[in-house]
């Protein structure tokens, strides 16, 4: 079930009424229906899945109790290494055994040994590398004595499966959801109707920026031969958009829905592409796995504690990690290693911390430095996402080739119609003017008279309805 | 809360309004009122078929068929009936193998040409198209109120759009029109077209178990009572974007081959060619590629004694019936 789909539509209305109204504030019945719900949403993906979901949580669940109960460090250990080990162990199995199998397989023929391992005919089950960190990121918190183990199945099992997160994020942490999900919840006019304005955004961004520039991307990346240097950087550009619409588009929607709920989750983009350092990106791109990759890698592998080689090492590591947690695809472990040399000088320099506050706050424009910084910024970004969109390592290093050839000095033969970059022009200035808020519209239009605020949002629906591209997946829910 | 419910529904109530006075002021610029368009073609395939009361050859599959096959040399090659149902991939698996069971009758021989990891549900609005056009067509796939109600609003906005369009493109006389069809079923308004620059279509596929082996394994079993021979050949395909997807492919064919109950006919390169041979996609062949496309099939079909034993044994029975008829 898409959240951009018509069943999705008649699904949210229906939840929302059987929380408010049928469950008369009981907060037992909440949880139960909000489960019952989450897993009736996961079925209609596969419900074949629901089987490795369910003892995914169980689990956690149990070793998360035992490693809480365990009398030594031993036994904690115990406990502990089972649930990453099983876990992890699903991941592989389901998400990285072909690649392996097959990229063992290759390396063996440079030896000139044939060998085949065979492949599993499986699919990968929706939203496994979501759910799988959500659960070791708990048992790991128990392990660390962060946080006490749930006793109620049921509420746990929340945690776990909320519908609005659990295919494509954000990361939850205990420490965050299950205290929201053990209180008593009363419902708040504005932040339904700021939950509702975040869903509208978040489909604006998908069905109107993401899917339209999806059509060209992949019309330029699945032709890439055919096309001069020029046509393929506008390629990647609209890739970069594509994937910031599909996937800031999707987690605007996951953190509205979950507010009717009256339930606040992580935030997860912060304007990303206003970044003036590679630093700043990643505080603001995806910043749930970003920072679930500092907390339980990074920091315990030693993080900035022992000197810059240290530190230089455990940066790899984390986006060398990160980029193969995104597919099991040499290109995103190029991805993620390019990101990680972006971020070096940085690193090096002790300047990561530089740039924290978005971007002229309070003001109208940048300055001419902070500018030229944020083109700087981006152009990296786009450099690297030629990798993350390519089908293997041989596509991408023939895409950039072509671009560093005298056809890029030509006109490009695709550029996107007129109006639909008017879209983009009217989407770049309502994130600029709305960047120092949670999301673009949050405060927009706060003072005008009701009417006119609706008739922006009626403009809103209208470009949603006019400019719907062909219907896309949404990208990480392959990952 | 009150406040809030009372909201949603004015401001749903309004959206709504807006949406109906769009979808009915502005009609569509163009409409399809004649059956002259592509889709509508499907009618004279099925006059063609329901005309010929003798075993016969039916091609079946997407439009690598239409565009890529000249069923008038087969005939005669073979002195059999043959009708080329390929039409479009967009209608999907369901719907090309719910046609075929509808048309297949005894001792037929049905050869399955279908566009590689075609799925199985295919887009609903070209259906319901096809359904307008030829009212059978709409027991080849399942009525969906959902999907009937997104094809209504993407219908709505085309209509819309089609305002903003300064030239709407006649599908009533170029090459993707009924009249682009000849008696067989072939496109052949295409052989005589300068090319277009670029192939369309292009891609890369992903690997996975291919939902359409059990499909035709379930046809096989359907019609396998009636004694009609399916066979299934691969579609052609350019060089280029063979040698690019050449690893999933490679893996698809040891999937058919291992699990699907029909004889399958050739290898996935032996319909490989080069791109010049291509029209304007992928799977469109232009003059000399459906030529050279048909003579390797001939050939293919020679050397297979299974397949030629089954032709001599329907030959007889076709002809008498055909000089009667």
């Amino acid at each position: 079930m898409l959240f951009n789909s018509l069943n999705f539509a008649l699904f949210l209305p229906v939840v929302f009424f059987l929380y408010w109204f049928a469950s008369k504030g009981n907060l037992r019945l909440q949880n139960l229906l909000l489960l019952v719900s989450s897993y009736f949403f996961y079925a209609c993906w596969d419900w074949r899945f629901m089987f490795l979901l369910i003892f995914s949580t169980l689990l956690d669940y149990f070793t998360g109790v035992k490693i809480y109960e365990s009398a030594n460090q031993k036994q904690k250990k115990f406990w502990l290494w089972l649930s990453v080990g099983v876990n992890l162990g699903f991941l592989g199995v389901f998400k990285y055994f072909n690649f392996f199998a097959d990229s063992f397989a290759d390396a063996l023929s440079l030896i000139g040994v044939n060998a085949n391992f065979g492949t599993l005919q499986v699919i990968l089950p929706v939203g496994i590398s979501f759910y799988t960190f959500h659960g070791l990121s708990y048992v790991i918190d128990i392990y660390n004595d962060r946080i006490k183990p749930e006793r109620n199945f049921v509420d746990y099992s929340l945690f776990v499966s909320f519908f609005p997160l659990l295919v494509a994020g954000p990361i939850e942490r205990a420490t965050h959801l299950l205290p929201q999900i053990l209180k008593k919840r009363e419902f708040d006019y504005s932040t339904a109707v700021d939950g509702l304005r975040q869903i509208l955004w978040g489909l604006f961004k998908k069905v109107v920026i993401a899917d339209n520039c999806a059509e060209y991307a992949n019309t330029i990346f699945n032709n890439s031969a055919d096309y001069s240097g020029s046509t393929l950087v506008i390629g990647a550009l609209f890739f970069t958009f594509q994937i910031y619409g599909d996937f800031s588009g999707y987690s605007d929607i996951a953190l509205g829905t979950a507010r009717l709920f009256g339930i606040e989750l992580l935030r997860n983009f912060a304007f990303p592409y206003f970044s003036r350092d590679i630093a700043e990106f990643w505080r603001r791109w995806h910043i749930s796995l970003s920072s679930w990759f500092k907390d339980y890698l990074y920091i315990p592998l030693g993080g900035s504690k022992g000197g810059i080689w240290m530190q230089t090492r455990n940066t790899f590591i984390i986006f060398i990690v990160s980029g193969f947690w995104h597919g099991a695809n040499w290109t995103f472990v190029i991805w993620g290693f390019l990101n990680a040399l972006y971020i070096m000088p940085s690193i090096i320099f002790k300047t990561n911390r530089k740039n924290i506050e978005i971007v002229a706050k309070g003001k109208y424009l940048p300055t001419i430095k902070e500018f030229l910084a944020i083109v700087l910024t981006f152009s990296l970004t786009v450099f690297a996402w030629i990798f993350f969109r390519s089908s293997d390592l041989t596509h991408a290093f023939s895409y950039i080739s072509e671009i560093f050839s005298s056809s890029l000095f030509t006109i490009p033969t695709i550029t996107g119609s007129k109006d639909f970059k008017k879209i983009l022009f009217f989407f770049f200035l309502i994130e600029w003017i709305g960047r120092e808020q949670q999301y673009a519209i949050s405060k927009f239009g706060e003072n005008w008279f009701k009417p006119f605020r609706w008739i922006f949002y009626l403009f809103i629906i209208f470009f949603i309805f006019y400019f719907t591209g062909k219907e896309q997946q949404f990208i990480y829910f392959q990952f | 809360m009150k406040k809030f419910i009372i909201s949603i529904i004015v401001f749903c109530i309004i959206t709504l309004m807006l949406y109906f006075s769009i979808s009915i002021f502005f009609k569509p610029k163009n409409e399809f009122k004649k059956n002259n368009d592509y889709m509508s073609s499907i009618i004279d395939k099925h006059n063609r078929i329901n005309q010929l009361k003798c075993p016969k050859i039916i091609f079946a599959g997407g439009s690598n068929l239409a565009f890529g096959l000249d069923s008038e040399l087969i005939e005669r090659e073979f002195n059999v009936p043959v009708v080329n149902l390929g039409l479009h991939a967009g209608l999907g698996l369901d719907f090309i193998f719910n046609e075929l069971k509808d048309v297949v009758h005894q001792n037929d021989i049905v050869i399955l040409s279908i566009e590689y990891f075609l799925d199985n549900e295919g887009y609903y609005d070209l259906k319901r198209f096809t359904g307008s056009k030829f009212k059978e067509a709409k027991l080849y796939y399942k009525f969906d109120i959902r999907k009937e109600i997104i094809t209504d609003i993407d219908k709505t906005r085309m209509d819309l759009k089609s305002y903003n369009i300064k030239e709407i493109p006649n599908t009533e006389k170029g090459i993707y029109s009924r009249n682009a069809f000849n008696n067989y079923g072939d496109h052949i308004a295409h052989l005589e077209q300068d090319l277009p620059k670029k192939l369309g279509d292009r891609g890369s596929f992903k690997y996975k178990y291919w939902d359409g082996i059990k499909i035709i394994n379930d046809f096989y079993d359907y019609v396998k009572f009636k004694n009609v021979t399916v066979y299934f050949i691969y579609p052609n395909y350019p060089k280029s974007e063979y040698l690019r997807n050449n690893t999933v492919i490679n893996k698809l064919a040891i999937d058919l081959s291992r699990n699907l109950n029909i004889d399958i006919l050739n290898n996935p390169s032996d319909f490989v060619f080069e791109d010049s041979l291509f029209f304007d996609t992928v799977y469109h062949l232009n003059k000399n590629g459906r030529k050279k496309r048909t003579q390797k099939l001939i050939e293919i079909i020679n050397q297979n004694q299974n397949a030629i034993n089954k032709i001599i044994s329907i030959k007889n029975d076709s002809l008498e019936k055909l000089n009667n008829y």
